[in-house]
């Protein structure tokens, strides 16, 4: 009876994926979702647009270039990606593991054949699977914004690669995070103070830190997930390829220039962002073990 | 399962003996037992769940597990399961270790848990096709295989029907089919009729002696010792994490010196329900109503609940 070997190939990950997939896109908080999600891109741009083409500031004229325009607009975009999939993420992350176990039906897939690595990477699969659904969604936005110029589709892809591997370490957080609750709201508090901490603490110990020439430390916004983003994509054109009209205060610049303060002359292969992967890769890691071995920890009542 | 095993080969000494010794052979015959506990330890934190546990369930039967809540019952299942480690002692399950190869227990076992709840937004033939993937059963079998979960629980033709528009009944339902997704060979359930109304419980018993028809083993769990004793060929009650009594309902209810609930209903309808000591005074009952001309169109014997039972106290300190 136990000399045969089970099946797992057949099993590894996909049922639960192929659940949490039609779970999460028939119910309403994944269209939901998606629409808040666009308009939100929908305003932010319109905003950008009317800021960059508008009057409203005195001492200011308005821009006529589209170049420039196309640039403010791609640059908004992806921090407003990046931005978008720290929140977003989470909301449907938290609820894989700890929503299972409020439900109780985590229980019967321990039980099968599938390995609790299975059952985590089965979740990890329908997050990444509504991350790439968000960056999709957000794409036409950074179409319109090539298509006025002023930003390159190298810049603009890794804005968005960056946007997406940072919303696949969310989800890992998040995983692991659910793995170790009982209850979704707990889970997603949770995941937010953890996000919360890495976004906000890092702006707190930049302002807090202070050099001996009286700077502060910028190295320490490489744990930020939006200026490891925006350093990506100045990465490509190495932190000076932005059209002069624009590099005040267009907000990838901005940060650029921050990050590489004293160092102008950065090319794409001095930027600082490959580390921040790497620990992100190790981080994420990190959490699915957790996450595994947090499934393995459900018990009978 | 296995036939017969032999250890040791015949002519050769033992590993480590420094002088040829007599042939030695060792004839380990197969676990008859479906369940078999000993010394079976298990916690949930501080509390001690099973406190060293002896039961053996055997095969091709339907096992009923009595307790009240906090008895064990669904740890032990859980155990059995694979579910939950046990702190200490033996557990075997078809014969197999759980511990050691907790693979092999959960392909011959279906498990349904309790509280059991399904996922939303989830049509019913892509849940159990969902199982029946988690469970390793061919894909070209899935189709057919539905079809006939569904029929056997009486939920034809309802596979698109949501998860979440289903009734408690119904829901509890698909869980038991759930578990039979893989043909298992030992089937546990915890408290399956828990929510069901008594077409859904007379539903589900049925399926479950359909399954002992064809040479399953079923062990479920209850709070409701009349239950059991109806639909189980042996029972086990346990309490504080140990077995007080294991037998066939009628004698273990006897042995644990319950009142008998009489129950005698009129014939305009209502119903009395009587208490009295032993067979001597229900014969003296029934003689005293029929003498009092009262219209009696029943006169049955209720089996009692775990709450009518003398149930030996708890050691004080046990949990």
């Amino acid at each position: 009876m136990s000399s045969a070997k089970p099946e797992r190939s057949r099993a590894v990950g996909r049922p639960i994926a192929s659940i949490g997939l039609r779970t999460r896109m028939r119910g309403v908080v994944g269209p939901v979702v998606v629409v808040v999600w666009l308009v939100v891109l929908g305003a932010i741009t319109a905003a950008v647009w009317l800021h960059e083409t508008g009057t409203d500031q005195p001492f200011r004229q308005p821009r006529t270039d589209p170049a420039a325009i196309g640039r403010a607009i791609g640059q908004w975009w992806i921090i407003a990606t990046t931005v978008g999939v720290l929140v977003l993420v989470p909301v449907v992350a938290a609820g894989c593991i700890a929503g299972a176990r409020e439900h109780h039906s985590l229980a019967p897939w321990r039980v099968s054949l599938l390995r609790p690595r299975s059952i985590v990477g089965g979740h990890l699969i329908t997050c990444a699977a509504f991350v790439l659904l968000l960056a999709a969604v957000a794409t036409p936005i950074a179409a319109l914004a090539w298509g006025l110029g002023g930003i390159g589709p190298a810049e603009l892809g890794a804005g968005l690669g960056c946007s997406v591997l940072t919303g696949l370490v969310v989800a890992c957080v998040a995983l692991a995070v659910s793995s170790l609750t009982r209850r979704t709201a707990t889970a997603l508090l949770c995941t937010y103070l953890l996000l919360g901490l890495l976004v906000g603490g890092s702006a707190v110990l930049h302002a807090a830190s202070d050099r001996s020439d009286g700077r502060p430390v910028d190295a320490v916004l490489l744990a930020n997930p939006v200026v490891v983003g925006a350093d990506a994509a100045a990465s490509t054109t190495g932190h000076r390829g932005a059209p002069r009209a624009a590099a005040a205060d267009a907000p990838i610049d901005h940060l650029s220039r921050l990050v590489h303060r004293g160092n102008h002359a950065a090319g794409p292969f001095d930027a600082a962002w490959p580390t921040t992967l790497a620990a992100a890769a190790l981080l994420a890691l990190l959490a699915l073990l957790v996450a595994d071995l947090g499934v393995r920890r459900q018990r009978a009542r | 399962m296995t036939g017969p095993v032999i250890a040791g080969r015949p002519g050769q000494p033992p590993r480590g003996a420094t002088t040829p010794g007599p042939v030695t052979a060792r004839i380990l015959l197969p676990d008859q037992s479906a369940i078999r506990a000993s010394g079976l330890v298990a916690r949930r934190g501080r509390t001690t769940v099973l406190d060293e546990l002896d039961i053996t369930v055997p095969r091709s039967i339907c096992f009923g597990l009595a307790g009240r809540p906090g008895s064990g019952k669904s740890m032990l299942l859980a155990a059995a399961a694979t579910l939950q480690r046990p702190s200490l002692g033996e557990l075997s399950v078809l014969g197999i270790d759980p511990a050691r190869d907790p693979l092999a227990v959960r392909r011959h076992v279906g498990y349904l848990p309790a509280p059991f709840g399904l996922p939303a937004n989830l049509r019913l033939d892509e849940y159990l096709c969902a199982r029946a993937a988690a469970l390793g059963v061919p894909r070209d079998r899935w189709e057919a295989l539905v079809e006939t979960l569904l029929n056997l629980v009486g939920l034809a033709g309802r596979h698109a029907v949501r998860t979440e528009r289903l009734s408690p009944g119904a829901r509890q339902l698909v869980g038991v089919a759930a578990t039979l997704v893989h043909d298992p060979t030992l089937v546990l359930l915890d408290e399956p009729t828990r929510g069901l109304d008594e077409r859904d419980r007379a539903k589900l018993w049925n399926l479950l002696h359909r399954l002992l028809d064809v040479g399953r083993t079923v062990v479920v769990s209850s709070r409701h010792l009349p239950e059991l004793a109806a639909g189980c060929q042996e029972v086990a009650m346990l309490d504080s994490g140990k077995v007080l009594a294991q037998g066939a309902p009628g004698p273990l209810v006897a042995q644990l010196g319950g009142a008998r609930r009489i129950r005698a209903r009129l014939a305009n309808g209502a119903v009395r329900t009587h208490t009295v000591a032993d067979a001597a005074a229900q014969a003296a009952l029934l003689r005293k109503l029929v003498l009092a001309d009262v219209d009696l169109v029943e006169f049955a014997e209720v089996p009692p609940e775990l709450d009518d039972l003398s149930l030996p106290e708890p050691e004080p300190g046990a949990r």
